[in-house]
């Protein structure tokens, strides 16, 4: 196997595999929150909120994964 | 596809300008005459313009989320920390200009491996008068004020956010007033935190606090430089697969996760400073 094919497997699994995680992570905590604003709905703004940047550090994640992918 | 490392268009004073430089100073420059011209405009208590509301409105958002966070928080903060949202939304906001994929100069010699010269390349010069339409079958065609040509364009143009070195420098700049903040409003008993030497497991958590701040920096500037680069370049393939014609949804995206990472970036500084700024439980 050659350096370049190597390399495009390195850069779809970096990628495919990263975004597996931080998924799944993303739907539990949206669920969560559709939850708690369900049974609250005046905290709604409080929970938007957290909820947003709880999706901001699971996303981060990916994002590392996908630095990698664009940078092998 | 735009490449990850900014061309250098010229030499100032011995350091290269790279396009993100240029525009990074473009648009400090359109905010601060903005501002300029919002204070010129005058304020009334009674008769606001809708201009002030305006203003208002983006002031009580964000500052409605400083106070529930840190309870009570100088004007000099609040201005530091709104400033971080405004500029980010606004480079974010930039790079979905449809002038910042389009005007550049013309590179006919770039390889994939090209290492960047520091030096603007030559428009190309024309050498006959029939365009060489084999340019199509490489996807390397560039539309010149002379013509049709084949290579790869250096843009002219691009958003601040999209060069890990900016975004490195801010998350740098955000970790650092989140310490000064932090020996401002505990004095110098904020170092307890990383060096405790009371007990063997507290000396162990001071430095994985210190592991901490370095992680908030590497993280701070790969989010939002992956987010505003990875826009970018599914902007560039979209356009390039579909010829122009559905780009719109994947611009309507650009505009929401632009606005979502700047407000990310200043609730996590915000939210930062705050826990900085509580006394470290002994």
């Amino acid at each position: 196997m050659d350096v370049e094919a190597a390399r495009a497997i390195a850069k779809a699994l970096a990628i495919g595999l990263g975004a597996i995680g931080p998924g799944i992570g993303i739907g539990i905590l949206s669920g969560k929150a559709l939850e708690a604003i369900g049974r609250n709905p005046e905290a709604e703004g409080k929970v938007r909120t957290t909820m947003i940047l709880g999706i901001a550090f699971a996303e981060a994640v990916v994002i590392y994964a996908l630095v990698i992918a664009f940078t092998i | 596809m735009p490449p990850i490392k900014p061309e250098a268009l010229f030499q100032l004073a011995g350091h290269p300008v790279t396009n993100s430089v240029l525009t990074g100073f473009l648009i400090i420059s359109a905010l601060i005459v903005g501002i300029v011209f919002i204070n010129l405009q005058g304020f009334s208590m009674f008769r606001p313009s809708r201009l002030q509301l305006f203003v208002e409105m983006i002031y009580e958002l964000l500052a409605s989320n400083i106070k529930e966070v840190m309870g009570k928080a100088s004007i000099n903060l609040i201005s530091f920390l709104i400033t971080f949202f405004v500029f980010i939304l606004a480079s974010n906001w930039f790079g979905l200009l449809p002038i910042v994929p389009s005007i550049g100069l013309l590179n006919t010699h770039a390889t994939e491996e090209k290492v960047s010269s520091v030096h603007a390349s030559e428009p190309d010069i024309v050498k006959d008068e029939h365009t060489d339409w084999s340019c199509i079958q490489k996807r390397n065609c560039i539309l010149t004020f002379k013509g049709i040509k084949e290579g790869k364009i250096e843009h002219l143009f691009r958003p601040p956010t999209s060069d890990v070195s900016f975004t490195l420098m801010l998350a740098f700049i955000s970790v650092l007033s989140i310490n000064i903040a932090g020996v401002s409003a505990l004095g110098l008993s904020y170092f307890s935190k990383f060096f405790d030497f009371s007990s063997a497991i507290n000396f162990a958590v001071g430095i994985l606090e210190l592991i901490s701040e370095l992680s908030k920096l590497i993280s701070f500037s790969f989010r939002l430089f992956g987010n505003v680069y990875a826009g970018e370049v599914l902007l560039s393939v979209m356009t390039s697969l579909t010829f122009g014609v559905a780009t719109l949804p994947f611009l309507i995206l650009e505009l929401f996760v632009g606005a979502i990472q700047a407000l990310v970036f200043f609730l996590l500084v915000t939210v930062f400073t705050s826990m900085a700024r509580t006394p470290h439980h002994s």
